[in-house]
Parts: structure tokens; sequence; C-alpha cells
């Protein structure tokens, strides 16, 4: 599942393969999406951590040291919702981490429309 | 060879239908993909619910991440009421009809509900297991409740009466076996989590069940114990398991019921007759299917990690043409909990294991790996604040090499074989 590596900021077209969900979120985003974000005050990032290959190696903590924390000495405890603000913070928690346990995309509503 | 799917929908939109999503665009799927989902929010993360989300830390949107070409149609707050096999089609509860070329059904579970309905609707009664639950719990927790009973011996319940001593509420929990997550890890380590929760000042009852509840004004007041004892509460959480939502596949033909909806090992739905499904398949805690690490015993494995797994394996499945390219679901097992400042984790199956032994650490230092072993084979491995070893053990656990897997350690010269 650590695949599709090599996947460049530019956009994709319909059927392109996508990267797997685990790629860096700054590989992983076409440029006009990190373009529109970045211009927005009031967006969110998600952010899911995969606790079955965490090892507390806490590389994270140090990354982003206000959405990253360790409760005892290996129960990792984070912000599922940072803001857009914590975008750099954010994506060097992401390459930092050794399993590469953290996912984190923008909270981007074309990612799937309620219907 | 079965034609290219055009249009596949995913029933359930939690971390099994969004891993599906995922895992189809990532294999080449470009048609139209929708995913409905009986709650109004977008997939989100449950694990969090019991523990930050409860305390107040961060957050309490675990909104899951969704990649920004993900392309998915979401039918939210909409649950699917009817199979049509025939016609290829699910039934929403507006009516509407949704047609299909291959579906996925990730329906998951629900808490399961107090028996006794009157004393399940009283205020101060409550189950978690929906980002809804763990807002009315957490509101519930920042009013300081006198005493908060828990009811249920598993992960849950010990995690929320975790969370509640990190608030400094008073804590009871009753656990109707004598030794509190047995099932799961055993009695030696569920033994020692019983410890650490009573150090931690939890009022720890095994062998404890509720006779009934008293109210007042439709308030809760108290709860009586079978063994007589009367304790004073205004927040009661029923931890007691989950149902499987597969209600609504009744009269489909679907082999679907409390244990599960049952599949095969590539991760195919089956009809009562024990054929496969044609186009349909299932992943996460509904499916029901024959697991490797488990002589292909039939199981549901209600965990973080085989939903996502599962879901993978199902969503390549469903792209995969033909059997002959189909991949067997063989995901070994894995869960974590965080409880008491501690990380306990699993891979494997360990509740039907025979044999015990710690490979590295010990129970005093509240450090260690163990591993478990069933005739003579190994089957499982715990730690508790080792993380790191753990992955080591996986590849003895997937050739079940002879137990215990090392003779002996720097830390352990002698591994001791016991009971678990």
């Amino acid at each position: 599942m650590d695949a599709a590596a090599g996947m460049g900021a530019s956009g994709r077209r319909r059927g392109e393969r996508i990267p797997s969900p685990y790629l860096p979120v700054s590989a992983a985003l076409p440029a006009a999406v990190s373009h529109r974000h970045r211009q927005s005050e009031s967006l969110l990032m998600k952010v899911v951590v995969d606790l079955n290959r965490c090892q507390a190696y806490a590389q994270c903590l140090y990354a982003a040291p206000g959405h990253f924390a360790l409760h005892g000495r290996e129960a990792l405890v984070y912000d599922p919702s940072p803001d857009d603000g914590a975008r750099g913070e954010m994506e060097r928690a992401v390459h930092a981490c050794p399993v590469r346990a953290i996912t984190a995309y923008p909270d981007d509503t074309t990612a799937g429309e309620a219907a | 060879m079965t034609r290219a799917p055009e249009r596949i929908v995913v029933v359930g939109a939690s971390l099994a239908g969004l891993a599906a999503a995922h895992a189809l665009r990532e294999g080449g799927f470009f048609g139209s993909l929708t995913l409905v989902g009986d709650e109004t929010h977008a997939p989100y993360d449950r694990p969090p619910l019991s523990k930050q989300v409860l305390r107040g830390l961060y957050s309490a949107d675990t909104t899951l991440p969704r990649h920004p070409d993900l392309r998915a149609t979401f039918r939210l707050g909409q649950p699917a009421t009817r199979l049509d096999l025939s016609e290829r089609a699910v039934e929403l509860g507006d009516g509407s009809r949704l047609p299909y070329d291959r579906l996925l059904i990730a329906t998951g579970t629900r808490a399961r509900p107090w028996p006794n309905p009157e004393e399940a609707a009283l205020a101060g009664v409550f189950t978690l297991r929906g980002r809804d639950d763990a807002q009315r719990l957490g509101a519930r927790l920042r009013g300081r409740p006198r005493r908060v009973v828990l009811v249920g011996g598993g992960f849950i319940g010990f995690e929320v009466a975790s969370t509640c001593r990190d608030l400094d509420i008073p804590v009871t929990l009753l656990v109707r076996d004598a030794v509190p997550l047995a099932a799961t890890l055993g009695p030696r380590l569920g033994g020692l989590i019983g410890e650490v929760a009573r150090e931690r000042g939890v009022d720890l009852r095994v062998e404890s069940e509720i006779e009934q509840m008293e109210a007042e004004n439709g308030r809760l007041l108290a709860v009586t114990l079978k063994d007589g004892e009367r304790i004073e509460t205004d927040c009661l959480v029923a931890a007691i398991g989950t149902l499987r939502n597969v209600e609504w596949l009744d009269g489909s033909g679907l082999q679907a019921d409390a244990k599960g909806l049952r599949c095969d090992a590539f991760c195919r739905a089956l009809l009562h007759d024990g054929s496969v499904a044609e186009g349909v398949f299932a992943a996460g805690d509904v499916a029901r299917w024959p697991n490797p690490h488990d002589d292909d015993a039939l199981v549901a494995v209600e965990h973080w990690g085989n939903a996502r797994a599962q879901a993978e394996t199902a969503a390549g499945n469903m792209l995969a043409g033909d059997a002959s390219a189909m991949r067997r679901h063989d995901h070994l097992p894995d869960f974590w909990s965080q409880q008491f400042g501690l990380t306990i984790k699993l891979v494997g199956l360990a509740d039907s294991a025979d044999s015990f032994a710690v490979m590295h650490g010990s129970f005093e230092e509240r450090r260690l790996v163990a591993a478990f072993g069933k005739d003579g084979r190994t089957v499982a491995a715990a730690s508790i604040d080792s993380a790191r070893w753990l992955p080591a053990y996986k590849a003895a656990i997937r050739e079940r090499v002879p137990f215990p897997p090392i003779e002996d350690a720097v830390d352990q010269p002698h591994i001791r074989v016991q009971e678990p």
C-alpha cells in the first residue's frame, strides 16, 4: 500500500491512477487544490493515524508539536481536524513518520459531493 | 470474463466504505461511485471517540481524510432499506433506487442497546458507537456526573473508564466475567489491565451485573446490582457489544444473520444455497468469512485494521473481472487500545490460545511482548508499551511456527511457557 511513488504536483486526468492515501500530503495534492487552500483561512485539514502501524517514534511530535502528543510511553493522541494553517507542520509530520502511519488531506468538498 | 463495472455502490459510509472507495480509484476504476450512509456525517474515524473526543482534547471532528480526486457521490442520512439482487439495485429510505454493477456491503455494526427499553430511555443512560453518541456523552461528562457506571468488560468500557479517570470523575466498571478482557487477551494480560485500572482509581467489579435501574422523573438515580448492592449514579454507559446491521438484507436472498453477512474468502457475499451472489461483496465488521488465521473458521473481525484491509481486498476483487484474478482476504487480525496511559496491541487471534509466554519485558515493568500458542503453534502476540517489537512476531504467526517462537532472549534467558 505504500506504492504509487513519483506522483507529480500536477492535476490528474480521468482514469489516471490516484496515489495511495499513505502518500505524503504534499505529493498527493494537485497544485490547484493546494493553491485554493492557501488562499483561505477557514479551511481545515483532516488527519488520521494508523495506530496499528504507529510505534511511538514520536517524530510527529517534533514536526507538529501542537497537533500530536504522547500520553504515557506510547499512546499517541492527535488533532484529527487541524486548521489549514497547520499545513506545513502536518506535511513535515507525514514525512517524518518512520512507519508512514499518518494520512492527511485538505478537507476538500470536491472529494465527494453530498447528494 | 465479466464486463468491467461502470457503476459501483458502497453501502456503509464509514472506515471500510471509504477505504474501498479509495482503493477502487487507486485500482483504476473511474466510473460512477456512490457511498450510502445512514448517518448525516461524512465518513469519520471511531477510535478517538472513546478517548480524546470524550475528553475534549483537540477537535471532536474525526472526519476521515478523503483524497481530493475521490470523485464519489455521498448519499448521507439515507439508510439502505432493501437489496434487489435480480434487478441489481439498492433501495434507500427515501424510496430512490441505486442501480449497480458491483455492490459493496459495509454496513458495520451498531451499539447493542441496553436490553430493558424503559431503562435504556432514561436520561443519563448512554451507549457509545458514533459521533453523535460521543457528543452526547462528552457533554454529560463535562457536566461532571457524580459517578459514571460502565457496564461491559470490553475495550470500550475500559477506554471510557480511563477517560473518566483522566477527568477525575469517579467510575465504577461492571464486568460480567471473572477476569476483564480475558476473551481477547487471555486472563493474564486481562488481569494486568484490571490491576492497572484499579490503581488508577477505577472501582472495578468482576462477576457483577445490574439487576435494575432506579429513576426519578425519567432521570437515572441509581443502579442495583445482582448481589443487592445499590450504587448511586447519574450517568451509565452500556458498552455491551454490538449488533450487525443486516436487517436491510432480509428477503434479499443473501446469507445474513446476527453473526454477519456470510462471505467467501474473496469477500464475495453468498446466497442461502452457498453460491456466490454475482457482483456483491462485503467488508468490515458486518462480513463473516473463513479466516485462514483461524483454521478457516467463520469469523467477523470487528477491528479498524481489518475494516480497511478487507475493503481494499474487496475493492481489488470487484475490479478483478473473473475469479482467477481475485485475491484471498488473509489479513492477520490486529488491533490496539489506549487506556490508563498504556498502549495495548494484539496481532493474531488469542481467544482460543492454550499457552502463553513473555518474550520481552515483564509484568512488573508493565512493558512486555507476549506470544500465544495453540496446539504447539504460535497464533498471536500482544504488546504493552512495546509496539516496536510486535511486528517481529507477525511472520511467526502467519507461518504458525512452533510455540514458543523463540527459545531465549537477551532479557529472558529462559522463556517460560504458562497458561494464558
